[in-house]
């Protein structure tokens, strides 16, 4: 499949704590970012795909229906939206998907939010009057709907298997804080974390720490994933080598043989199985880092050090910018602020493009973006 | 306030009556939680529900110190115990006596049941 699909262009919208603009406005801002960027016009695109979306899921997001009228998009051969999955790159896969069937030749896949409107993540959002149904009553009554409460479950399993430290996650958070100093887009651009800050930040679930999460914001991202046939009219399209998305190693969040582990395991499998491409060769690597703990499993499950090893790979310096293998080259979602993976895959454009700036990463020219924990991961194989 | 259906009804309906009722396959004994409509090893459609012991050791724990639903207060702490009946079988509830005996994985723990009111009693586990 390497090479049928490839990302014609990206698009980010404005990123902030509080911008007053709709979840519509930020999203169709980063689409029609993306079209300009990829050289292409409105009438070019034949797809339209996101992840989640406010009326197909319990999620936030402007609905398909919402940005197909305000891009005035008139004929799409390709239109779908995801309520489940590893995050928007469920619909990047889509996408992928529809063009690789030669269902579609230009999707536009989008992922807008806003943090206010994002009633899962926030603590204290959920009234006491509310039903809880299906996999929330067992666990909503007890305080733990989603979120770091259940994600401090996994750490906690994960630390006590793998030997990983509170330490370990200081480097996951450090290293992300670092990189989004050079990335004025990022929340948390012109505030730099020391150890001892780190350490100083209260616990929201331990093992995770204020500072181990990543914070809800304003924003949109916008992709375009076109045939190879379309994408060689876009300014300066990146070759799509290989996708691995899965699930496992059992199904749900918390049952199982090991919840020490995640499907980004079986994920990696699959992407490497599809390439002759090898974990020696990225050039970087945006894991998912929505909690700090989740990166260092994928760092091991992508094959760059071996299980419990991650700590120690970022500790030597390894995963910055300049290092062996930088991660979370814009600051990731812990440095930038949640936008569940698709920052990650349009930063990985821009560095295989050699465009970005102050970050870039010399001779970038294999990127792997990851996206998802739990029970269903994807990760995308990026090549110049 | 959680929402009963009829998979789940026997493990509510267990709750009230200050015991955990737990799904089993009639067919192959798998025990599985939550309750679904078939067995997910042998597939039989034939699914009951058995007390079991309310035993179990802490799988994995967490000490929550932020409000996430209105009227669990923190600081509060959420295990995953793994029963004893079978290994892999996992039960979400919160944990307490924790002043007593602190939070750790593989601590032996049982099922205790607190009547929050008159609809709903709420699983809690406690040190033995």
């Amino acid at each position: 499949m390497g090479g049928r699909a490839l990302i014609a262009g990206v698009g980010y919208a404005a990123l902030g704590r509080n911008l007053g603009r709709t979840e519509g406005s930020l999203t169709v801002e980063a689409c029609l970012a993306a079209i300009a960027d990829a050289g292409l016009s409105v009438g070019d695109i034949d797809g339209l795909v996101t992840y989640p979306e406010r009326i197909a899921s319990p999620f936030e997001g402007p609905p398909l229906i919402y940005v197909q009228r305000a891009l005035g998009l008139a004929r799409l051969r390709y239109w779908q939206s995801f309520g489940t999955g590893p995050g928007p790159l469920a619909a990047v896969v889509g996408a992928v998907q529809a063009v690789a069937s030669g269902s579609a030749d230009v999707v536009l896949c989008y992922r807008g939010h806003r943090r206010q409107t994002q009633p899962f993540y926030i603590p204290g959002r959920r009234k006491e009057t509310e039903t809880a149904e299906l996999d929330q009553a067992f666990k909503a009554p007890y305080g733990a709907p989603a979120g770091a409460p259940r994600w401090a479950l996994w750490a906690c399993r994960y630390m006590h298997e793998t030997g990983a430290t509170e330490d370990d996650l200081a480097e996951v958070v450090l290293t992300c804080r670092e990189h989004a100093q050079q990335n004025p887009r990022a929340v948390w651009y012109g505030h730099p974390l020391t150890r001892e800050e780190y350490f100083r930040s209260p616990y929201v679930a331990t093992p995770l720490r204020l500072v181990d999460c990543d914070l809800p914001v304003d924003g949109a991202v916008a992709v375009i994933v076109a045939s190879a046939s379309r994408a060689t009219a876009t300014r300066k399209p990146i070759r799509i080598e290989a996708v691995g998305h899965a699930t496992g190693p059992d199904v749900g969040w918390d049952v199982g043989a090991d919840l020490s582990r995640m499907a980004s395991q079986q994920a990696s499998e699959e992407l490497w199985a599809r390439t002759t491409l090898r974990p020696s060769d990225l050039d970087l690597a945006q894991v998912y880092d929505g909690f700090s703990s989740l990166a260092l499993c994928w760092l091991e499950d992508l094959g760059i050090c071996g299980r419990g090893e991650a700590g120690a790979f970022l500790r030597s310096g390894a995963g910055r910018v300049g290092g062996r293998l930088p991660i979370c080259t814009d600051g990731g979602e812990l440095g930038v602020g949640r936008q569940h993976g698709m920052g990650k895959l349009a930063e990985t454009v821009v560095q295989l493009r050699s465009e970005a700036g102050d970050r870039q990463v010399r001779d970038a020219e294999v990127g792997a973006v990851c996206a998802g924990a739990g029970p269903n991961c994807a990760v995308f194989l990026l090549t110049r | 306030m959680p929402v009963a259906d009829e998979e789940t009804r026997p493990f509510w309906s267990g709750l009230r009556l200050h015991a955990l009722v737990i799904a089993r396959c009639r067919s192959c004994l798998l025990w599985m939680h939550p309750p679904t409509a078939s067995c997910p090893r042998c597939h039989s459609p034939d699914i009951g529900a058995d007390p079991v012991s309310g035993r179990g050791r802490v799988y994995s724990y967490t000490t929550v110190h932020r409000e996430f639903i209105a009227g669990v207060p923190p600081p509060y702490v959420v295990v995953l115990v793994e029963l004893d009946e079978q290994a892999g079988l996992r039960v979400l509830a919160n944990l307490i006596e924790t002043d007593r005996i602190a939070p750790r994985i593989d601590l032996p723990v049982e099922a205790r049941f607190e009547d929050v009111n008159g609809e709903l009693t709420l699983l809690r586990f406690a040190p033995v």
